[in-house]
């Protein structure tokens, strides 16, 4: 908890008080001098008022956890004082998420607390997109004559978060795998689930993969195969600095759609029992291995939700990335394939997509479409990402183009009717 | 409504704290209180109206202003020609100047409120209840009473642009305004107690060595609670 901060809103008020008496003195007014006891007394009453020590609950309540984009969502926030002292002025904010804009009622009241009652409030926001995670709401506690206030942030009792995602089922891939069991079918033969063929029996098969009716039948030994599955590791990569904010005014920009489009695969590719990794190009690194489970899941989820690369708004520089790019290519296994989600912007992307790729990872760029076609400014800067996505595909990239109009997985299935 | 947040100040508070000022002037100043509260209704009415016209609200927002400005100029006229001599004269406009100042700063046309503006509204009156006392038009109660409720009305128009910048016009605030404001006026009350209390303990043929060793004892109360 912090300490109280002075408002000093009662500051000079002994001095005014002190300036009236004397002018009462001066004056040889009995009235003049008496005023001056009304700012003694207020004087004291700022002084000796207790600062409460806030002890306050939070539980936040959304009625569809997972909606669609823009739908309203309601959401109702109930605050519970704890403690066993009476909050005679507590402003409560709640932490909205910063890509969500509020469409009804503030998302913020005052309210006055006695020990064990609950206050409630509701607002509604407008679904984006993307995965939002809830920032703790921020509780502004005074004392009653407001002499000093207390700024606390109190977290909700279980973690909000508005999933408004669509589900992928086929994440793009290339075939390029591990020795793990996932699921891209693989060319070789081993003890996966889906038959390929039968042969004679050799020595050293696994005795499972006998097929004992047949020797039942015929008294031959013989070997069934299935085919195998494999994981692939995958890296996604989201371009994250600060020329990527991108977008049409009051739209979401590139770096949003990439850090929902990154939460989507991810998502779904660990679905697929494949090893997924996540990092960022941004001012600030922001890598995690490709692993598998649970809690590696939530460790994704929580870096995209959390984590300062993929805020609301842009860091004022961008470093050059061929420094991030070495680092994270010194920390990628030799069969990692890259997933890089960039809008494109600019022709370093490229230059990015075409590093990893020539260190043998096989490369697949999501790129968020957050070109207009406006102005002639906005046309040219469409051309111009036309053609870093034919630069890419010369060079044998597959490029899924998506505009953000539509959800991910349709333009994922696009992709993958031009690729067959 | 919308999401969008109008910082401006909270409206309870705003309206208390004009309320609370109108009674200062008028009770330093009683024979033009009639013309102060009048004033402030039309004040209140020409600075809504003004701000509706800037925000959009064109046909209504004119008629507002319209109408706030004559009611307010006839209410301050009202109050300074129910002024009888220069004293009284004086106290009227510093209270009246006083209240223009407080109905800007609580109802901004434009931003968040003006603590500025408040203070040197608040500054004013003030002045006005000093110079009710220094002329002696009006009895000591009245002055403790305005005086009081000077304090109660600054108090509740600094709250009211804390409130507003911290929570905005939409949002639910009246609790806390009201639990505020009742506190303020509250020890107000117990203020004019005290100094009544103290009036009777001082006799009027009170040595003025008296009165300065009393300043002094005060002086160092008001330190000591100061630090």
């Amino acid at each position: 908890m912090t300490t109280p901060q002075q408002t000093n809103r009662w500051r000079g008020v002994v001095a005014v008080a002190l300036v009236v008496a004397a002018a009462g003195l001066l004056a040889k007014r009995q009235e003049l001098l008496l005023l001056s006891t009304v700012g003694v007394v207020f004087a004291a009453y700022h002084r000796t008022v207790p600062m409460p020590t806030p002890n306050l609950s939070l539980d936040r309540r959304v009625d569809t956890a997972s909606p669609a984009s823009g739908d309203e969502v309601e959401i109702e926030v109930a605050v519970t004082n704890e403690g066993d002292e009476t909050l005679y002025d507590c402003r409560v904010v709640d932490g909205v998420p910063p890509a969500l804009s509020v469409t009804d009622g503030p998302a913020r009241r005052g309210m006055v607390l006695r020990p064990g009652e609950t206050r409630t409030f509701s607002y509604a926001v407008e679904a984006e997109r993307g995965r939002h995670a809830f920032d703790d709401a921020t509780a502004i506690v005074r004392d009653p004559s407001g002499d000093r206030e207390v700024e606390l942030d109190v977290r909700a009792a279980d973690e909000t978060e508005l999933d408004c995602t669509t589900e992928i089922t086929k994440p793009p891939r290339r075939s390029q795998t591990l020795d793990t069991v996932g699921s891209v079918a693989a060319n070789g033969t081993g003890s996966g689930i889906e038959f390929q063929q039968t042969r004679s029996y050799r020595r050293g098969d696994p005795v499972s993969q006998i097929d004992w009716k047949r020797y039942a039948a015929s008294g031959e030994l013989t070997t069934v195969d299935f085919r195998e599955e494999q994981a692939a590791s995958i890296l996604v990569l989201v371009d994250a600095r600060a020329v990527a904010y991108r977008g049409p005014p009051g739209e979401t920009h590139a770096v949003d759609a990439g850090a929902s489009a990154a939460t989507q695969l991810t998502t779904a590719l660990l679905n697929g029992r494949n090893h997924v990794g996540l990092a960022a190009l941004s001012a600030e690194d922001c890598f995690r291995a490709p692993g598998a489970g649970r809690e590696h899941r939530l460790r994704l989820r929580k870096l995209l939700s959390r984590h300062s690369a993929f805020t609301a708004s842009p860091t004022d520089t961008d470093d050059p990335v061929d420094e991030q790019v070495e680092s994270y290519l010194g920390r990628l296994g030799e069969q990692t394939q890259l997933l890089f989600v960039s809008p494109l912007c600019d022709d370093a992307a490229v230059e990015v997509a075409r590093r990893f790729d020539g260190h043998g990872h096989a490369v697949t760029v999501v790129s968020p479409d957050a070109t207009a076609n406006e102005t002639p400014g906005e046309r040219l800067a469409a051309a111009e990402r036309r053609n870093r996505l034919r630069a890419l595909r010369q060079v044998g990239i597959p490029v899924i183009d998506w505009s953000l109009d539509d959800p991910l997985a349709l333009a994922i299935d696009a992709q993958r009717g031009v690729r067959t | 409504m919308n999401g969008e947040i109008t910082r401006r100040p909270a409206r309870f508070s705003a309206a208390l704290s004009l309320f609370a000022v109108a009674l200062s002037v008028s009770l330093v100043n009683t024979g033009a209180s009639t013309g102060t509260f009048v004033a402030v209704v039309g004040l209140v009415l020409a600075i809504e109206g003004a701000h509706r016209f800037r925000t959009g609200q064109r046909l209504l927002g004119a008629a507002g202003l319209l109408v706030g400005v004559l009611v307010a100029t006839g209410g301050a006229g009202l109050a300074v020609s129910s002024a009888t001599g220069q004293s009284q004269l004086i106290e009227s406009g510093l209270g009246l100047f006083g209240l223009l100042c407080l109905g800007l700063g609580v109802l901004p046309l434009r931003g968040a409120g003006s603590r500025g503006l408040s203070k040197l509204g608040c500054a004013s009156v003030l002045l006005a209840v000093v110079a009710g006392g220094l002329f002696q038009t009006a009895d000591a109660v009245a002055l403790l009473v305005a005086c009081a409720a000077l304090v109660v009305s600054w108090d509740a128009a600094e709250n009211s642009i804390a409130v507003g910048e911290q929570l905005g016009r939409e949002a639910k605030t009246w609790t806390v305004e009201m639990a505020h404001f009742g506190g303020t006026a509250l020890v107000g009350g117990v203020a004019v107690g005290t100094g009544l209390v103290v009036r009777d303990l001082g006799t009027p043929g009170l040595p003025l060595h008296a009165i300065a060793f009393m300043l002094v004892a005060l002086v160092f109360l008001t330190l000591a609670l100061h630090d």
